[in-house]
């Protein structure tokens, strides 16, 4: 071994795979996964949301205020994301095809 | 190795020395993992119960509101349930641990959250638990329309058709029995 030598380039490489791979481990089980429960509740939050908006014709837009942290469209820069739609077919006696458009009541929701 | 007295190269201490921090790590976390691993099944076990509770409140059939016929007369084979539509007035007995699908291992809580003026009367006495402290308690809230019609006992959880029409379209600008509100149901180990 050379003067000035700590230790061999061999186990230079070793100590950065040992390294490289204890991190790897200790991210994998410290990084928070997309919880189910969270997912569940999303899950619960859009359906019952889509539901309330169906049985009192209120839908974001007209009624933002109502239905905070929910968007008509789905996500795509979140860790998950849900839309429910309930759809509102117009009936008539009079009319044996309503002329009254179908209204469509859709609530998204994200994980970011 | 030369012959002055050394027994090991520094190569090889540097390696046990990451050996045994290494196994020290995997080690630790597994003791770490094992011992949470009741405790996390406790919560999950919790979670659905309180759930299960929760979806089956907004849905059985023997507890959300009743869409009668327009036409037709009570009882009528077509009443629709809506899912989701609680009665103002609970009917006793209606909210029951074991229709809520609570078994006796576990309490229960129902209450309006604010904005909400539900009157459980004794439909919720199983489910009317003092809430503990210092204990695991799942809560879940569940966002509701609560129906509030005069309708005499009997028939609190009925909502005619015209009158849900008139709910689902304002621009009519007739007056709706249905308002927003929102229930919690907590759940928690005796």
């Amino acid at each position: 071994m050379k003067n000035g030598f700590i230790f061999t380039i061999d186990a230079f490489y070793a100590m950065i795979f040992v390294v490289s791979l204890a991190g790897a481990f200790a991210f994998y089980y410290t990084a928070a996964p997309t919880n189910s429960k969270e997912i569940e509740t999303l899950n619960m939050k859009t359906t019952d949301t889509a539901l309330v908006a169906f049985y009192l014709g209120k839908s974001i837009a007209n009624n933002p205020a109502d239905f905070p942290g929910f968007q008509e469209t789905l996500s795509t820069d979140a860790n998950f994301s849900k839309c429910v739609s309930r759809f509102y077919y117009p009936i008539s006696r009079d009319q044996i095809v309503s002329q009254t458009p179908i209204t469509e009541y859709k609530f998204c929701k994200r994980i970011r | 190795m030369d012959s002055r007295g050394q027994i090991f190269s520094l190569d090889f201490l540097m390696a046990i020395t990451v050996l045994v921090l290494a196994m020290g790590l995997a080690i630790n976390y597994f003791e770490t993992n094992t011992l949470n691993a009741k405790e996390i099944e406790n919560q999950n076990d919790l979670w659905n119960a309180a759930k299960t509770a929760s979806d089956v409140l907004v849905n059985h059939p023997d507890i959300v509101c009743n869409e009668t016929s327009l036409f037709a007369a009570r009882p009528a084979p077509m009443d629709i349930k809506l899912q989701n539509c609680l009665p103002q007035n609970f009917p006793t007995p209606s909210i029951t641990k074991a229709r809520l699908g609570i078994s006796s291992a576990y309490d229960c809580n129902i209450s309006n959250l604010p904005g909400s003026t539900f009157n459980f009367g004794a439909a919720a006495n199983e489910c009317k638990n003092a809430v503990p402290t210092g204990i695991d308690i799942v809560s879940i809230e569940r966002r509701v329309v609560m129906l509030t019609n005069e309708l005499p006992a009997g028939q609190e959880r009925d909502i005619n058709k015209k009158a849900l029409i008139y709910c689902q379209r304002p621009e009519l600008g007739k007056s709706c029995v249905l308002t927003d509100a929102n229930i919690s149901i907590k759940v928690w180990k005796k």
